[in-house]
């Protein structure tokens, strides 16, 4: 109800009754408020609703503003909360990290065996060879001779003289088993042979290991031409190993005057690399037929005026026999 | 609109965009300050408890549109605060300073047990979990803002007062309303 006072000085004040009936007032449309709310937010729609979306349309470039400004108060907000941490949950916090690098490490670890795995199975499919997959649990520690072994034995069907492979080729052969373990001769090693050939020229000589960790290629007579680069693969002569698989590429070529053969060295494939998975070749094939992965545009038939080329580039289809 | 409503209108604004744009992120462990909370009871300290406790109401209700909680919740609780610090805190600043920072926390301990109590009716909080996690350290923050403004509460409110004095003996009048409350 207005009053006007009719005095000198006029006080113009609009009565808004007592403060109680003001208190009760909001109060109960407080409680109204929050009844149609309740009702509302069952529904998921009404009036209130409406009203708070609109709030929030208008006041978001205030809150975008406000999360630019409030970047530094958040680093002091973040510093005062981690300050106030017990030490309990620090030291929570500190264990749950070292256990997070623990399983980083494991996981990157079985990341770099399926990678190991998986072109343990390309070369695999790419010779079309039967075999059994096995670790490498052990090396020899002995200077003179080079050898590992694997956990897989007879008991696995693995028998003496068995070809090994790695991913990148062939690395030895099983001297001997037991019906879990078998040890594996490498190619390295100085009582080891194996009976090649150059892949050009066809030539056909005995690769042989020494004690200065290379390959020696030996009785290609000089007059047969041998190039370095040229690639060396099984010869299947003996039998021991089937005809086709690769070995490694001739690094040098020396002659000297009056000698009847060349004397080659070979860079094996595999290399000095410390396999840990390898593949034991069980299947009795005699020849095989390399098909590693290309693209269809890579693919060609080999013509006998480009045997060179085909036997450097690695990548393009060969067949055999 | 005079002076002082134009004093209080700026306040209340200022405390709105003060709670949306920067409370969500000066936050401590997930607790906000409440700035909302500060328009009412600097509303009630300087305009007493009737516009008091209306500005508490209009203070409650832009909160409650900012947040996500029961619409009305903080508005009824405000305008009870706005209301009580209209009715007894204008005399506690006449006080030593004790009391009115005393009276600054109580206000702010009971928005913040009020808000817990009202959220754990709807359902939307775990009462015991809100009191520990919420309450105790909302309470501690809001004081603290409120600490802040103290001094100039106090300067405001001792200016109101001398002029409502002064204008008395001046007339000779008893007016009724010289409209600066």
């Amino acid at each position: 109800m207005a009053t006007l006072g009719s005095t000198r000085r006029k006080t113009r004040s609009i009565k808004l009754g007592s403060p109680w009936q003001v208190l009760v007032a909001l109060l109960l449309v407080s409680v109204l408020l929050m009844t149609f709310w309740a009702r509302e937010s069952s529904a998921g729609s009404g009036p209130l609703l409406t009203v708070r979306k609109a709030y929030t349309v208008v006041t978001s470039p205030l809150s975008r503003l406000g999360a630019v400004l409030g970047t530094p108060f958040r680093a002091i907000g973040n510093a005062v909360g981690n300050s106030a941490m017990s030490g309990d949950d620090i030291q929570a916090l500190k264990d749950e990290n070292e256990e997070l690098r623990s399983t980083v490490m494991q996981l990157e670890e079985y990341r770099q065996e399926e990678q190991r795995l998986a072109a343990l199975l390309d070369i695999r499919d790419a010779y079309d060879l039967e075999s059994v997959g096995a670790r490498v649990i052990g090396r020899t520690s002995d200077s003179y001779n080079r050898t590992i072994t694997l956990d897989k034995g007879s008991d696995d069907g693995i028998a003496a003289g068995m070809p090994v492979m790695s991913p990148q080729g062939l690395i030895g052969q099983v001297e001997s088993v037991t019906s879990s373990q078998a040890t594996v001769r490498l190619l390295f090693d100085t009582k080891g042979t194996v009976s090649v050939m150059i892949q050009s020229s066809r030539s056909e000589g005995v690769l042989h290991g020494s004690y200065d960790g290379l390959l020696y290629l030996d009785y290609i007579p000089i007059t047969q031409q041998v190039l370095e680069g040229d690639v060396v693969l099984t010869s299947g002569s003996g039998g021991t190993y089937p005809k086709g698989i690769m070995i490694g590429q001739v690094v040098s070529v020396t002659d000297k005057t009056n000698d009847v053969y060349h004397t080659i060295v070979v860079t094996p494939l595999a290399g000095d690399t410390l396999f840990e998975e390898v593949l034991i070749v069980t299947g009795r094939q005699t020849e095989v037929t390399y098909e590693p992965k290309v693209s269809p545009e890579a693919s060609i038939s080999p013509s006998p005026e480009d045997e060179d080329a085909v036997g450097r580039d690695q990548e393009m289809e060969y067949h055999e026999g | 609109m005079n002076g002082y409503s134009k004093l209080i209108a700026i306040l209340v604004a200022v405390c709105a965009v003060l709670q949306v744009m920067i409370a969500p992120y000066i936050a401590i462990s997930g607790v906000s300050p409440n700035f909302m909370l500060l328009g009412a009871v600097c509303a009630g300290i300087l305009c007493g408890p009737r516009r008091g406790c209306a500005i508490g109401f209009l203070c409650g209700l832009l909160f409650d549109l900012s947040t996500t909680g029961p619409i009305g919740a903080m508005a009824f609780i405000l305008t009870v605060v706005g209301y009580l610090m209209g009715v007894f805190a204008a005399d506690l600043l006449q006080q030593n300073w004790f009391m009115p920072v005393f009276a600054l926390f109580i206000a702010a301990f009971v928005t913040e047990l009020l808000r817990v109590i009202v959220l754990a009716l709807f359902g939307q909080v775990a009462f015991l979990s809100g009191l520990v996690h919420v309450v105790f350290p909302g309470t501690l923050y809001d004081a603290v803002f409120g600490f802040l403004c103290f001094p100039l509460l106090r300067s405001r409110l001792t200016m109101s007062t001398s002029m409502k004095v002064a204008s008395k003996s001046t007339s000779g009048m008893h007016v009724k309303n010289i409209n600066l409350r």
